[in-house]
């Protein structure tokens, strides 16, 4: 008598599969979204990394599916937010690829927030706090020929290197008073891509993301940190030598990682070259600031 | 701002000598500040452990200064002072009126 056989479920396929895999440092992370209206926003906001063709195995996992209260986010099967609006889950995989990523690359990377560059076989920092100008002057350094590493996460592993983790380019805001949309485009260095969520207040929110063209590939060393600091009453731009203590002290105010602060200091200066320079530079205007760094860089 | 006869670090300060740097960072857990300090001027906040004078203390640094190189004992205690003046600005040590019982 033949055995019956086991019932089986009926699954039915999704009829929509976005599925990536990106290699970021030693890092596989996959991603999988079944929501057409969230597949825009993350191709753009992934765009940039390196992509795996190789779908066996990841480090971290996350899902994008529909629920029965709306779109669910989670990562390695953890809930972490369901939303009714396609785009504010876009923004909420956003957060969370970025932090559940560089917490996983720790040790081995410490993540700064700092935007990086190489220009020429230097790797440039430069370091702050929003609106210290960070991002400026890394598209100023983008549009005259640097490679891009990331704009807000610069990782740098034990030997003093940063590894690419390039996030689309973002500012502040959408439009920048250096650097017109139409220049941006006109340069050919860049791409464009976007997604649009509803803000708190309401408000549709349409986010810009840049895709600098020119990205590092191999790790770079850290010859040059910069601290920028905007300020558009001086008239010239000023740069000064920084001590190291000093903008070791700095620089343990923008790690991304929650450790007491003397062991942010002891990882910093293990990590960061002894050869690297430190500088402060005050710009009124980005492109001239610019020019100071290449001359640093030149003249030695 | 008078200066306390007594100075003392402030409680939880940590410090934190990084190799070749020659130079004490201190950390403020509480607020996370951080401070850097040459070693002479770390060698003073050490000594100020609420039980020794401005007095003792400038006099003590004088002692450890290769002989034939200390200023006069004056000059050290206003050198002294001064930098004291800076830790109670910074927060470093007590000023006159704080210090714990």
């Amino acid at each position: 008598m033949p055995m019956p056989k086991p019932p089986t479920e009926k699954r039915q396929k999704p009829p929509f599969m976005l599925s990536i895999t990106l290699n970021i440092a030693h890092l596989r992370v996959r991603i999988h979204c079944t929501e057409s209206g969230c597949s825009k926003g993350i191709e753009a906001l992934t765009a940039l990394y390196e992509h795996s063709e190789d779908a066996d195995g990841a480090d971290l996992c996350f899902t994008i599916k529909s629920s029965a209260d709306g779109i669910a986010l989670a990562c390695d099967g953890e809930y972490i937010w369901t939303g009714k609006e396609a785009g504010e889950v876009v923004a909420a995989f956003e957060w969370a690829f970025y932090n559940h990523t560089i917490a996983m690359l720790y040790p081995a990377f410490v993540s700064l927030h700092a935007a990086t560059v190489s220009w020429q076989g230097h790797g440039i920092t430069i370091a702050g706090t929003s609106g210290a100008g960070k991002s400026s002057l890394c598209t100023a350094a983008l549009l005259h020929g640097a490679d891009y590493f990331s704009d807000e996460y610069s990782l740098l592993d034990k030997k003093g290197y940063i590894t690419p983790f390039p996030r689309p380019l973002q500012w502040d805001n959408n439009d920048h008073p250096a650097f017109s949309r139409q220049d941006m485009h006109d340069s050919g260095l860049f791409g464009e891509g976007s997604y649009a969520f509803t803000g708190h207040d309401g408000q549709p929110v349409t986010s810009l993301l840049w895709h600098p063209r020119h990205l590092g590939i191999a790790p770079t060393k850290m010859s040059l940190l910069i601290l920028p600091r905007f300020d558009a009453s001086i008239a010239a731009v000023q740069v000064e030598h920084v001590l190291r203590s000093q903008a070791l002290m700095e620089l343990a105010e923008e790690m991304h990682h929650k450790l007491p602060v003397q062991e942010r200091l002891r990882e910093l200066h293990h990590r960061i070259p002894e050869t690297t320079r430190f500088v402060r530079i005050i710009f009124p205007d980005v492109h001239q600031a610019w020019k100071q760094v290449e001359q640093l860089l030149t003249k030695g | 701002m008078s200066l306390p006869e007594l100075p003392e670090k402030v409680g939880n300060l940590i410090g934190e000598e990084l190799e070749g740097l020659n130079e004490m960072i201190y950390v403020r857990p509480e607020d996370g500040a951080s401070f850097s300090l040459n070693m002479t001027a770390a060698s003073i906040l050490e000594l100020c452990d609420g039980k020794r004078s401005r007095v003792e203390i400038a006099r003590l640094l004088a002692d450890a200064l290769p002989a034939g190189t200390a200023p006069d004992q004056a000059k050290i205690s206003d050198d002294v002072d001064a930098i004291l003046a800076n830790f109670v600005d910074y927060g470093l040590i007590y000023a006159d009126a704080e210090a714990p019982d």
